[in-house]
């Protein structure tokens, strides 16, 4: 029975919630690092290393981190994460240190990783949310060298650096810039839609007012965006009446 | 103090010191080896020019070291060192990066970055001559004819390099030639002449006519101020003359600062140097002498047109001459001359031609300079060779210069294809120079031509990538609304 729930949790996050494609988190780097696949292939990896460590470190240390303190304890855990990469791939692969950059650092600050931690590490255990990090991991990668496929072959004609002899005579350079990035992703996201990924699994916001940044403008008590409920494995969500009875608990402490 | 705010602090002091402990852990562990990847980087960059050099302590620029060197390293074995330098050439400045061995000779120099104008000498082939000489054999290398400013850059930055390490004494500058005006009078005379200028960098006159004493190039590419000395009729008179030469080779403007002849003669006057006002390097010599003063005059005349050969070395051609071989070569048509103002090496004229592709002219350096090969080219608008014509070849020292047949092998070929044709091999500096200058031809034309056409094909793709786009996304929409 745990078996099949971890496997379902690992597969949501390959396919069912694509973080790139379906969640739409960590725009910046898919468009950044889809230009070639190797660079898509090392942030992806770089990313799925830091997402599994993160989640299971910070649900080993959910019971312990208050509340108020809960984001900036997160990035400290996910920051010393990303720095251990950088450092070793400084140490024992520098040429592809080198070529992922700014982008390597930037993982700290990646919406995935963050809102993984938020959504799931900081509710489950360890085991579950290391398998969760790696699905959604695996899932962004995945993600990553779809796009990096399209925008190498058909943009720079290569494959792996390799020039491809019919079709580098007819790239479309067009793929391999900024605009055509969008394009691509788009497109991505159209094909993902129009296959029913999406369609009729409307979530709930799963953070209290408290983590909101929206708190302080938005006069509500419970967020009522995507309002169609789902139970999810053996998780009961908060519905309206909880999220009101929550927010009167907490009025009263 | 509640518990309630204290713990959260120490929650996340804590764990940003555990985090701070595990990450000075892995620091420790990876420092040692990123700090060898990063010397084995440095280093091998370096053995480009030492191939046996190893790095052991951090590059130092020794006292008393000249301007121009930015870093020295020391080879671990004591076996040679390599020397990073910047020096200033007629364009900007040239990075150059020169490799000594324990005995104080040159092993190899290498220019790793510069932007010099067109009508600068291949970079590689030039610093090659530099290998193996010592402290009087670099200061002896001949300089490139035809980019006297370059090269005399480039063998002051080898001769520096050499002083650096101490295989070289320190020239020390000697009181210069004593001229009748000051650098800060000229530079107040050259604002003057040339109108809107945004100020002068100086240019080194090193292997240029005596007579030219001062070049001041104008900073946003209006051209040169040149400052001359002649002998005039009877020695040591002289006369001054500040020319201002535009970047196409033309005389915009030309002031008689002084002129003195001596024995009761009347000296020329601005009214002479006035009739080099927009003459170029060809038709100088139809400006006609003074007759009462013919050795001054002439000298004159012979002193501007080598001011005007310095800041634009001459063509074998004539523009007319051109325009009629690339229109002879094309089978009849117009040609417009869309030069760019900077080339790559050897190309010096570019045309578009009315009925489609373009002409090109190379000039490039044979085996002994100076003398010159010159080929013309037709581009079709693909970027493809349909016709290569060699004007000339000539390579000197009594080897046969590569012939038209060696030219036909790049017919039909595009700049890829063209870079894989086989060199001659009895001639391989001449064939290599013309394969070089045939491939800089084709990149040059493809960015002239780039904007117009690429625009155009790059436009024409977003619009239908958008319109498919839109197609899609209204369809998905349609499809989601009915479910």
């Amino acid at each position: 029975m745990m078996k099949e729930k971890r496997l379902t949790v690992f597969l949501k996050g390959l396919i069912l919630e694509n973080p790139v494609l379906v969640l739409i988190l960590g725009t910046c780097p898919t468009l950044a690092q889809t230009g070639s696949m190797i660079n898509a292939l090392s942030m992806g990896l770089a990313a799925t290393v830091v997402l599994v460590c993160s989640n299971s470190a910070i649900s080993a240390l959910r019971r312990i981190i208050p509340d108020t303190v809960r984001i900036p304890c997160y990035i400290v855990i996910i920051a010393a994460f990303v720095t251990v990469v950088q450092l070793l791939l400084q140490a024992f692969l520098p040429s592809i240190y080198e070529m992922m950059g700014v982008y390597l650092a930037l993982i700290v600050v990646n919406c995935i990783i963050l809102g993984r931690a938020e959504m799931f590490a900081r509710k489950h255990g360890v085991l579950d949310s290391a398998v969760d990090g790696l699905g959604m991991g695996l899932g962004f990668l995945l993600a990553l060298f779809a796009m990096a496929f399209i925008r190498e072959i058909f943009g720079a004609g290569t494959f792996f650096g390799l020039k491809i002899p019919f079709l580098y005579d007819y790239r479309i350079p067009f793929l391999v810039a900024p605009p055509g990035g969008f394009l691509v992703f788009g497109i991505l996201i159209a094909v993902i839609d129009a296959l029913g990924v999406r369609r009729g699994k409307e979530k709930r916001k799963e953070f209290s007012c408290e983590g909101c940044p929206s708190r302080a403008v938005c006069n509500k008590t419970f967020c009522n965006e995507n309002i169609e409920l789902v139970n999810e494995d053996e998780q009961t969500p908060l519905n309206k009446s909880d999220a009101l009875n929550s927010e009167k608990k907490e009025g009263g402490k | 103090m509640t518990k309630k705010n204290v713990m959260p602090v120490v929650v996340l002091s804590s764990i940003a010191l555990v985090v701070a402990a595990v990450l000075a852990v892995v620091n420790m562990i990876c420092a040692p080896i990123i700090e060898k990847a990063e010397n084995e980087a440095v280093a091998k960059s370096l053995r480009e020019v030492l191939p046996w050099i190893e790095l052991s302590e951090d590059p130092t620029v020794p006292d008393g070291a000249p301007e121009t060197v930015n870093a020295v390293y020391k080879d671990a074995n004591n076996k040679g060192y390599v020397v990073t330098l910047t020096t200033k050439g007629y364009a900007g400045d040239i990075d150059i990066t020169v490799g000594i061995d324990e005995n104080g000779k040159v092993v190899k120099a290498l220019v790793t970055k510069e932007s010099e104008s067109h009508g600068k000498p291949g970079m590689d082939s030039y610093t090659d001559n530099f290998a193996g000489l010592d402290s009087d054999g670099v200061l002896n290398c001949e300089l490139f004819s035809g980019a006297t400013v370059t090269s005399t850059a480039i063998r002051g930055a080898i001769y520096d390099a050499l002083v650096a390490v101490g295989a070289a004494d320190k020239v020390e500058e000697g009181e210069g030639e004593t001229l009748p005006r000051t650098d800060e009078e000229l530079l107040n005379l050259a604002g003057e002449l040339v109108s809107e200028n945004s100020g002068f960098t100086s240019v080194s006159v090193e292997g240029a006519d005596p007579s030219l004493k001062r070049v001041f190039k104008e900073k946003s590419g209006l051209g040169a101020a040149i400052y001359i000395v002649t002998y005039t009729q009877y020695n040591p008179k002289e006369s001054e003359i500040l020319l201002h030469i535009a970047p196409d080779g033309k005389i915009v403007s030309a002031k008689l600062l002084s002129a003195s002849v001596g024995g009761g003669l009347i000296a020329p006057d601005q009214s002479f140097i006035d009739k080099f006002v927009g003459k170029d390097y060809e038709s100088i010599d139809d400006v006609e002498l003074i007759s009462s003063v013919t050795y001054t005059s002439e000298n004159i005349r012979k002193c501007i047109k080598s001011a005007v050969e310095f800041v634009v070395p001459p063509l074998p051609r004539t523009d007319g001459e051109l325009l009629n071989l690339g229109s002879e070569l094309v089978g009849g048509g117009t040609l417009t001359n869309i030069t760019p103002e900077t080339t790559e090496d050897f190309v010096k004229r570019i045309y578009s031609v009315d009925k489609g592709g373009y002409v090109v002219y190379i000039v490039t350096k044979t085996e002994y300079n100076p003398l010159e090969s010159e080929i013309m080219l037709y581009l079709s608008g693909s970027l493809k060779i349909e016709k290569a014509k060699l004007l000339s070849a000539s390579v000197g020292g009594g080897l046969a210069a590569p012939d038209q047949s060696f030219i036909d092998k790049f017919v039909g070929k595009d700049k890829n294809s063209a870079s894989a044709v086989e060199l001659v091999s009895s001639v391989t500096y001449t064939s290599a120079n013309m394969k070089l200058g045939i491939v800089n031809a084709i990149s040059d034309v493809e960015k002239v031509m780039v904007l117009p056409d690429t625009a155009r094909i790059v436009g024409i793709s977003v619009l239908a990538v958008c319109l498919v786009a839109a197609v899609i996304g209204r369809a998905v929409y349609v499809r989601r609304r009915r479910v």
